[in-house]
Protein backbone atom coordinates (compact mmCIF):
# COMPACT_ATOMS: atom_id res chain seq x y z
CA UNK A 1 0.00 0.00 0.00
CA UNK A 2 0.97 3.39 -0.86
CA UNK A 3 0.07 7.08 -0.01
CA UNK A 4 1.64 10.32 -0.38
CA UNK A 5 -0.26 12.62 1.77
CA UNK A 6 -0.63 15.51 3.44
CA UNK A 7 -2.48 13.98 6.54
CA UNK A 8 -0.73 12.64 9.68
CA UNK A 9 -1.27 8.74 10.17
CA UNK A 10 -1.66 6.14 13.03
CA UNK A 11 0.74 3.62 12.98
CA UNK A 12 -1.84 1.34 15.04
CA UNK A 13 -4.35 2.09 12.26
CA UNK A 14 -2.05 1.51 9.71
CA UNK A 15 -0.72 -1.97 10.96
CA UNK A 16 -4.51 -3.22 11.07
CA UNK A 17 -4.94 -2.32 7.67
CA UNK A 18 -2.29 -5.18 6.94
CA UNK A 19 -2.82 -7.68 9.51
CA UNK A 20 -1.84 -10.97 8.33
CA UNK A 21 -1.14 -13.55 11.05
CA UNK A 22 1.28 -15.64 8.23
CA UNK A 23 3.67 -13.32 9.66
CA UNK A 24 5.60 -13.52 13.04
CA UNK A 25 7.70 -10.35 12.15
CA UNK A 26 6.60 -6.78 11.39
CA UNK A 27 9.19 -4.20 11.19
CA UNK A 28 8.50 0.20 11.23
CA UNK A 29 10.36 2.59 10.81
CA UNK A 30 9.03 6.09 11.49
CA UNK A 31 11.05 8.69 10.12
CA UNK A 32 10.11 12.34 11.79
CA UNK A 33 11.23 15.65 11.77
CA UNK A 34 14.67 16.38 13.97
CA UNK A 35 15.46 19.79 15.68
CA UNK A 36 18.76 20.18 14.63
CA UNK A 37 20.83 19.41 11.52
CA UNK A 38 24.54 20.33 11.45
CA UNK A 39 24.45 22.07 15.00
CA UNK A 40 21.87 24.57 14.50
CA UNK A 41 18.06 24.28 15.09
CA UNK A 42 15.50 23.17 12.51
CA UNK A 43 12.21 25.73 13.04
CA UNK A 44 10.03 23.84 10.72
CA UNK A 45 9.94 21.81 7.44
CA UNK A 46 8.39 22.04 4.07
CA UNK A 47 8.00 19.13 1.72
CA UNK A 48 7.17 19.40 -1.50
CA UNK A 49 5.54 15.96 -3.95
CA UNK A 50 5.81 14.95 -7.42
CA UNK A 51 2.63 12.65 -6.16
CA UNK A 52 1.81 11.06 -9.18
CA UNK A 53 5.23 9.78 -10.09
CA UNK A 54 6.48 9.30 -6.25
CA UNK A 55 3.35 6.84 -6.08
CA UNK A 56 4.57 5.28 -9.13
CA UNK A 57 8.14 4.92 -8.01
CA UNK A 58 7.28 3.78 -4.53
CA UNK A 59 5.16 0.91 -6.13
CA UNK A 60 7.70 -0.29 -8.39
CA UNK A 61 9.96 -0.13 -5.03
CA UNK A 62 7.37 -2.30 -3.25
CA UNK A 63 7.37 -4.43 -5.91
CA UNK A 64 11.14 -5.09 -6.30
CA UNK A 65 11.55 -5.06 -2.31
CA UNK A 66 8.55 -7.95 -2.40
CA UNK A 67 10.49 -9.98 -4.90
CA UNK A 68 13.71 -9.79 -3.21
CA UNK A 69 12.96 -9.90 0.56
CA UNK A 70 9.77 -12.47 0.03
CA UNK A 71 8.26 -9.78 2.18
CA UNK A 72 4.00 -10.25 2.58
CA UNK A 73 2.73 -7.41 3.55
CA UNK A 74 3.72 -3.96 3.28
CA UNK A 75 2.87 0.01 3.35
CA UNK A 76 4.86 2.92 2.58
CA UNK A 77 3.45 6.37 3.81
CA UNK A 78 4.98 9.64 2.89
CA UNK A 79 3.85 13.33 3.96
CA UNK A 80 4.10 16.46 2.58
CA UNK A 81 3.43 19.82 3.00
CA UNK A 82 4.70 21.88 6.19
CA UNK A 83 5.47 19.54 8.95
CA UNK A 84 7.00 21.00 12.17
CA UNK A 85 9.86 19.60 14.86
CA UNK A 86 9.21 16.15 15.78
CA UNK A 87 5.79 15.93 13.76
CA UNK A 88 5.94 12.20 11.20
CA UNK A 89 7.72 12.23 7.69
CA UNK A 90 7.46 8.69 6.66
CA UNK A 91 6.19 5.45 7.91
CA UNK A 92 7.36 1.71 6.24
CA UNK A 93 5.63 -0.98 7.73
CA UNK A 94 7.32 -4.53 6.55
CA UNK A 95 5.60 -8.14 7.11
CA UNK A 96 7.21 -11.50 6.72
CA UNK A 97 7.58 -14.59 8.03
CA UNK A 98 11.38 -14.10 8.36
CA UNK A 99 12.81 -11.19 10.65
CA UNK A 100 16.13 -10.86 8.89
CA UNK A 101 14.23 -10.23 5.70
CA UNK A 102 12.03 -7.63 7.37
CA UNK A 103 15.01 -5.27 8.76
CA UNK A 104 16.52 -5.80 5.40
CA UNK A 105 13.29 -5.21 3.71
CA UNK A 106 12.90 -2.15 5.65
CA UNK A 107 16.39 -0.35 4.87
CA UNK A 108 15.95 -1.08 1.41
CA UNK A 109 12.96 0.51 0.56
CA UNK A 110 13.99 3.42 2.82
CA UNK A 111 17.20 3.90 0.87
CA UNK A 112 15.20 3.64 -2.56
CA UNK A 113 12.62 5.69 -1.61
CA UNK A 114 15.86 8.52 -0.22
CA UNK A 115 17.56 8.17 -4.07
CA UNK A 116 14.28 7.74 -6.40
CA UNK A 117 11.08 9.47 -5.12
CA UNK A 118 10.44 12.67 -6.71
CA UNK A 119 10.05 14.05 -2.58
CA UNK A 120 11.53 17.35 -1.95
CA UNK A 121 12.83 19.11 1.64
CA UNK A 122 12.74 22.81 1.79
CA UNK A 123 14.78 23.46 5.99
CA UNK A 124 13.53 26.39 7.84
CA UNK A 125 16.70 27.10 9.88
CA UNK A 126 17.14 29.69 12.45
CA UNK A 127 19.76 31.38 10.24
CA UNK A 128 18.48 30.02 6.65
CA UNK A 129 16.01 28.67 4.43
CA UNK A 130 17.36 26.37 1.80
CA UNK A 131 15.46 23.15 -0.61
CA UNK A 132 17.63 20.33 -0.48
CA UNK A 133 19.92 20.03 -3.61
CA UNK A 134 18.38 23.47 -4.69
CA UNK A 135 20.83 26.08 -6.90
CA UNK B 1 3.23 19.61 -30.18
CA UNK B 2 1.95 20.90 -26.93
CA UNK B 3 4.08 20.31 -23.41
CA UNK B 4 3.01 19.76 -20.28
CA UNK B 5 5.68 21.06 -17.78
CA UNK B 6 5.52 20.85 -14.09
CA UNK B 7 8.01 22.86 -11.87
CA UNK B 8 8.78 20.91 -8.14
CA UNK B 9 10.52 22.86 -4.96
CA UNK B 10 13.19 25.37 -5.84
CA UNK B 11 11.85 25.70 -9.58
CA UNK B 12 8.74 26.18 -8.28
CA UNK B 13 8.93 29.19 -6.33
CA UNK B 14 12.00 30.19 -8.92
CA UNK B 15 8.95 30.59 -11.71
CA UNK B 16 6.19 31.51 -10.11
CA UNK B 17 4.33 28.71 -11.37
CA UNK B 18 2.90 24.96 -10.51
CA UNK B 19 2.60 23.71 -14.33
CA UNK B 20 2.43 25.33 -17.75
CA UNK B 21 1.65 24.03 -21.16
CA UNK B 22 4.74 24.97 -23.95
CA UNK B 23 4.21 25.04 -27.71
CA UNK B 24 7.15 23.36 -29.76
CA UNK B 25 7.60 22.65 -33.14
CA UNK B 26 7.09 18.50 -34.24
CA UNK B 27 10.70 16.72 -33.66
CA UNK B 28 12.00 19.25 -30.99
CA UNK B 29 14.06 17.18 -27.64
CA UNK B 30 14.00 17.85 -24.40
CA UNK B 31 16.99 19.96 -23.95
CA UNK B 32 15.55 21.93 -26.46
CA UNK B 33 12.63 22.56 -24.64
CA UNK B 34 14.90 23.18 -21.08
CA UNK B 35 16.78 25.53 -22.64
CA UNK B 36 13.42 27.72 -23.73
CA UNK B 37 13.00 27.34 -20.09
CA UNK B 38 15.99 28.12 -18.76
CA UNK B 39 15.85 31.56 -21.06
CA UNK B 40 12.71 32.27 -20.19
CA UNK B 41 12.97 32.03 -16.20
CA UNK B 42 16.53 33.03 -15.91
CA UNK B 43 17.55 30.18 -14.37
CA UNK B 44 21.41 29.88 -13.84
CA UNK B 45 22.78 26.46 -13.70
CA UNK B 46 21.52 23.83 -15.47
CA UNK B 47 23.95 21.12 -13.34
CA UNK B 48 21.24 20.75 -10.77
CA UNK B 49 17.95 19.95 -12.73
CA UNK B 50 16.51 17.11 -12.52
CA UNK B 51 14.40 15.91 -15.49
CA UNK B 52 11.82 13.93 -15.81
CA UNK B 53 9.72 12.76 -19.25
CA UNK B 54 6.20 11.01 -18.38
CA UNK B 55 7.14 10.47 -14.78
CA UNK B 56 10.29 8.65 -15.43
CA UNK B 57 13.76 9.62 -15.14
CA UNK B 58 15.62 11.51 -17.99
CA UNK B 59 19.74 11.88 -18.73
CA UNK B 60 20.85 12.90 -21.60
CA UNK B 61 18.77 14.18 -24.48
CA UNK B 62 15.11 12.65 -25.48
CA UNK B 63 12.86 13.71 -28.35
CA UNK B 64 9.52 15.03 -27.48
CA UNK B 65 5.67 14.06 -28.71
CA UNK B 66 2.88 15.62 -28.32
CA UNK B 67 1.06 15.43 -24.89
CA UNK B 68 4.53 14.51 -23.19
CA UNK B 69 4.37 15.76 -19.15
CA UNK B 70 8.03 17.05 -18.28
CA UNK B 71 9.01 17.86 -14.58
CA UNK B 72 11.59 20.21 -13.57
CA UNK B 73 13.36 18.95 -9.84
CA UNK B 74 15.88 18.86 -7.34
CA UNK B 75 17.19 16.03 -6.15
CA UNK B 76 15.30 14.25 -4.00
CA UNK B 77 15.53 14.27 -0.27
CA UNK B 78 12.30 12.36 0.97
CA UNK B 79 12.47 9.98 3.96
Amino acid sequence: MIKIQKENFSIDEELKKIKNDKCGASVIFLGTVKSEMNGKKVMKLELDAYVEMAEKKLHEIEIDAKKKYSIVESSIIHRYGELCVGDSIVLIIVKSIDRTKSFEAAKYILERLKEEAPLFKKEYMEDKVFWHGGI
Amino acid sequence: MKITVKYFAFFKEKTGVNQEYIEMCNGKTITELLKIIIEKYNLQDKENIILSLNQEYVKGDVPLHDGDEVALMVPSSGG
